[in-house]
């Protein structure tokens, strides 16, 4: 059994990847922030540098890099890379 | 004399009739108007940040404005900074957007600084501020102004945008998170976009500039509770959402705003972020050998001499689309290294080295492989890429970026091809 998360995408992720959104599937036991953050880096290498300076936010609360927590097909995530121009 | 009316407060029947609405407005007031009329706010940046910053606060009759920006205005400025006109072209942002404002409002004072943000200048122009607002273009000037306010204890409202996206955040206000808090580590170069190679829309950084105006008006009106610090704001104008995300507090292990910090006078941010203080393009430095290099020079001799070559644009296509020289094949950087890409590349070789060797009209010589991109930057990457992809067949050509690439064509070659 595994979880289907939505991630939104904003910034420089969502331009390397090309896309505002994508699906990630973890196992049910395994769906947290930790290996939400893993598999992405993972299956999308190309964004590991961005993903070390990007806040992580779960049903809209900033996710420290350093909290694992349980995540479920209903939240509302979101990777949001600095953003500098102006 | 008789008395003809009761007036407990200074502001001037002048000011009173210009602030009139949003003096009657809940939260502001005699008391709040006062405080804007007394305030004093620092812009850095008098670009698409800074002009509606500027606009609204000079209009919402801030007492004192300061202006920094090094740059002047270009044609292609004006699209999205629209606190400069066609007439100001080639003058100081700084003073063109102060001629603006002073025609919006006269009663407001403006100090325009010529000058570069940085850490030898910083302090001694922040000093005068209440407030500061970061309307910059680049991360080394960032985290230069978060660090200036957190040492000079005032409140920083920055704003920030490209493409359709932008973030609106306060900073170091009323014991809340600085930059450094939710930002310890600068991004990493290559991950940074920056508006004049992402792009950016005018109402964007519109929307944005007008939430940092009104931020502005919050702090300095004392409208504490509803004051957009500890929270980030993101703006997704192509998707019409904005969403606020908790953003984490005042970390005590903070490196400028923490309990023991170790930045304790400015530093050098242009090494903090191995970046400028601008986001201009300018000149690219070489970074890959000289025997992968060709100037246009070089190049137009080149290919005016009816030299067997293949022209590889790298650009991304919506960029290719606007201009590109003739016979270019477009296969953006970040498909370049895909098997499809090196598979249709070898192809174009392959057909040139036949072509040449039966065509007697093209002078005999080695197959010549040109990469070419706007400012000859990611041409030198596409070049190392390519040099290691094409090891096996790398005997039958040369390969070579073309340095400073089309706005080096333009300048050099033909001023006529359309720069952007």
């Amino acid at each position: 059994m595994s979880n289907q998360l939505k991630v939104l995408l904003f910034a420089k992720v969502k331009e390397v990847l090309g896309k505002d959104s994508i699906t990630i599937d973890l196992p049910i036991d395994k769906s947290t922030s930790f290996n939400l953050i893993q598999k992405l880096k993972d299956i999308y290498p190309q964004i590991t540098s961005i993903l070390e300076v990007s806040l992580l936010a779960i049903n809209q609360e900033y996710i420290s890099s350093d909290q694992d927590i349980a995540i479920c097909p209903s939240d509302e995530i979101a990777i949001i890379p600095p953003v500098s121009g102006g | 004399m008789e008395i003809k009316y009761i007036k407990e407060h200074t502001l001037k029947p002048n000011e009173i009739e210009r602030y009139g609405r949003q003096l009657i407005t809940p939260d502001i007031g005699v008391s709040g108007q006062m405080s804007l009329c007394n305030a004093s706010v620092l812009i850095v940046g008098a670009g698409g940040l800074g002009c509606p910053v500027a606009l609204y606060l000079s209009s919402a009759g801030v007492g004192t404005l300061g202006l920094v920006d090094y740059d002047t205005v270009e044609i292609s400025n004006l699209h999205r900074q629209i606190g400069h006109r066609e007439s100001s072209k080639g003058i100081s942002k700084a003073v063109s957007l102060a001629k603006t404002i002073s025609e919006l409002n006269s009663l407001v004072k403006i100090n325009t600084y010529e000058t570069t943000f940085t850490s030898d200048t910083a302090m001694e122009i922040i000093k005068d501020y209440d407030i500061v607002v970061d309307a910059s273009d680049n991360v080394a000037t960032r985290y230069l102004v978060n660090d200036a306010c957190v040492l000079t204890g005032k409140p920083l409202v920055s704003g920030s945008a490209l493409k359709w996206e932008g973030q609106v955040t306060v900073y170091n206000y009323n014991n809340g998170p600085c930059y450094r808090c939710i930002f310890p580590t600068p991004p990493p170069v290559e991950t940074v976009t920056k508006c004049s190679d992402g792009g950016v829309l005018g109402p964007i950084v519109g929307v944005i500039g007008s939430l940092q105006a009104l931020e502005t008006i919050k702090i300095l009106t004392n409208n504490k509770e509803g004051v957009l610090s500890g929270r980030l704001l993101i703006y997704d104008g192509m998707s019409a959402v904005f969403r606020t995300v908790r953003i984490r507090g005042r970390q005590s292990g903070c490196n400028v705003c923490g309990d023991k910090p170790t930045v304790t006078q400015l530093i050098d941010y242009t090494q903090f972020c191995r970046s400028d203080y601008s986001e201009s393009a300018g000149k690219v430095d070489d970074r890959v050998d000289k025997t992968l290099i060709i100037t246009v020079e070089q190049f137009h001799q080149s290919i005016q001499n009816n030299h067997n070559h293949l022209l590889i644009d790298v650009r991304p296509k919506i960029q290719f689309d606007i201009c590109s020289l003739p016979n270019s094949n477009n296969i953006p950087i970040e498909e370049i290294d895909k098997k499809e890409s090196i598979e249709m590349i070898e192809q174009l070789i392959k057909e040139k080295v036949e072509n040449n060797n039966g065509d007697n009209n093209i002078n005999n010589n080695e197959l010549s492989v040109y990469l070419v991109c706007r400012r000859g930057n990611k041409s030198q990457d596409a070049v190392k890429i390519l040099d290691e992809k094409l090891k096996e067949s790398r005997d039958k050509f040369k390969l070579l970026h073309i340095k400073d690439g089309l706005l080096g064509w333009n300048e050099s070659i033909d001023d006529s091809f359309p720069i952007y």
